[in-house]
């Protein structure tokens, strides 16, 4: 076989992996709008709010948890809503979409916001079983709605990487939920 | 002449190439799963996943999510069955090679066949046996594609094991003979 071939292709796998390993990091905003609706662009940054929110009540899980799965729940929290955010983060520097997450519209959201702060508050304030209880029945809640959430949109919206980035999430918050729900049925019905 | 290629890649009856394949494939197979399971860590590390997210993703095989609160023993469940699949698709990519293949040809041959694994793994196998790990390797598919072209590289190996592990000579030079040519005159 020709050297100068083999050289290339040696090169050439080489190069191909480094430009599809950078396809997993996130990327430099691009220039230019986006042609989301804004109910699309409402639901990403309220998936990027969510994430960042479990990250952290993930973190605050494997701290003040007493049980095992409490912690070992916390750390995958972390580990999956990290990748996820990546995702998305990624996409919406590439399409130039600001995730703030939007100004509550109306007294009833406000509540809502509030009370979801309020509670995470109160439970950074608990430590060992108590926490465990509270935390495993906080996150059936928060993983009912970002599920519901999720399938709604995927219903409504017709953005194809919109629907194909809530897919990947999807699944992920169902394992999620799946595990809360023993979790509580472990901690609570006890 | 087809008899013979068949016979340089098989064996013959009385002395079958059968378990220089196994061997060989095995070996290239492991080799390729240990590149696959080194780049794994360092990428899921700076992905935010930790080093053993691959291997505790393949160890929630037939288990559901519940394995992702698993310790140990699922991470070398899971090292277990990444290092026995890539040695049986080693296997069945060393009766796929001779003993005289060239290592870039092997090595190219290796990574087209680690590409065909990927995607039937990818899009086939896993969603099917580990859904678990397939939703979160949804998320990671450079990462992903890259740990199959290493295992492609290592199933390049494959001839140079066939001929360590063979136990008939080598029919075939590895390197160019020099030729000398006495001319006679002093």
């Amino acid at each position: 076989m020709n050297p100068r071939i083999v050289k290339s292709s040696f090169l050439a796998i080489i190069a191909v992996p480094a430009l599809v390993l950078a396809a997993d990091a996130p990327v430099s905003p691009a220039k230019g709008g986006s042609a989301l609706s804004e109910q699309d662009v409402e639901v990403l940054a309220k998936l990027h709010h969510d994430n960042e929110m479990e990250v952290e009540m993930g973190k605050t899980a494997v701290q003040n948890g007493g049980a095992k799965q409490v912690k070992a729940f916390g750390a995958l929290l972390v580990k999956d809503h990290t990748l996820a955010d990546k995702q998305l983060q990624s996409y919406a520097k590439r399409r130039g979409i600001d995730l703030t997450p939007p100004a509550p519209k109306d007294q009833v959201e406000a509540a809502e916001a509030q009370a979801a702060m309020d509670g995470m508050r109160r439970l950074e304030a608990l430590k060992g079983d108590v926490y465990d209880r509270e935390f495993a029945k906080l996150m059936v809640e928060d993983h009912e709605k970002a599920v519901t959430m999720v399938e709604t949109t995927l219903r409504e919206t017709s953005n194809a990487k919109v629907q194909s980035l809530l897919n990947k999430v999807l699944p992920v918050l169902k394992d999620h939920l799946k595990l809360a729900q023993q979790l509580d049925r472990q901690l609570n019905d006890t | 002449m087809a008899e013979t290629a068949l016979r340089e890649r098989f064996g013959t009856a009385e002395e079958p190439a059968v378990s220089e394949v196994i061997k060989a494939g095995a070996a290239a197979g492991v080799i390729g799963g240990l590149a696959m399971a080194v780049f794994a860590m360092g990428a899921t590390t700076l992905l935010g996943q930790g080093p053993f997210a691959v291997p505790q993703l393949i160890g929630a095989t037939f288990r559901g999510p519940e394995a992702l609160l698993s310790g140990w023993g699922v991470i070398a469940w899971g090292v277990l069955l990444h290092l026995v699949t890539s040695a049986a698709y080693g296997t069945l990519f060393a009766t796929l090679v001779r003993r005289d293949t060239p290592r870039g040809i092997a090595t190219l041959a290796g990574v087209a066949f680690a590409l065909g694994i990927f995607v039937l793994m990818m899009f086939v196998v896993v969603p099917v046996v580990d859904p678990v790990m397939a939703s979160r390797a949804a998320m990671m598919v450079g990462t992903m594609l890259v740990m199959h072209v290493l295992y492609g590289v290592g199933l390049g190996l494959s001839p140079y094991f066939r001929r360590v592990f063979t136990k008939r000579p080598d029919p075939v030079p590895r390197t160019p003979t020099r030729i000398t040519i006495s001319t006679g005159v002093r």
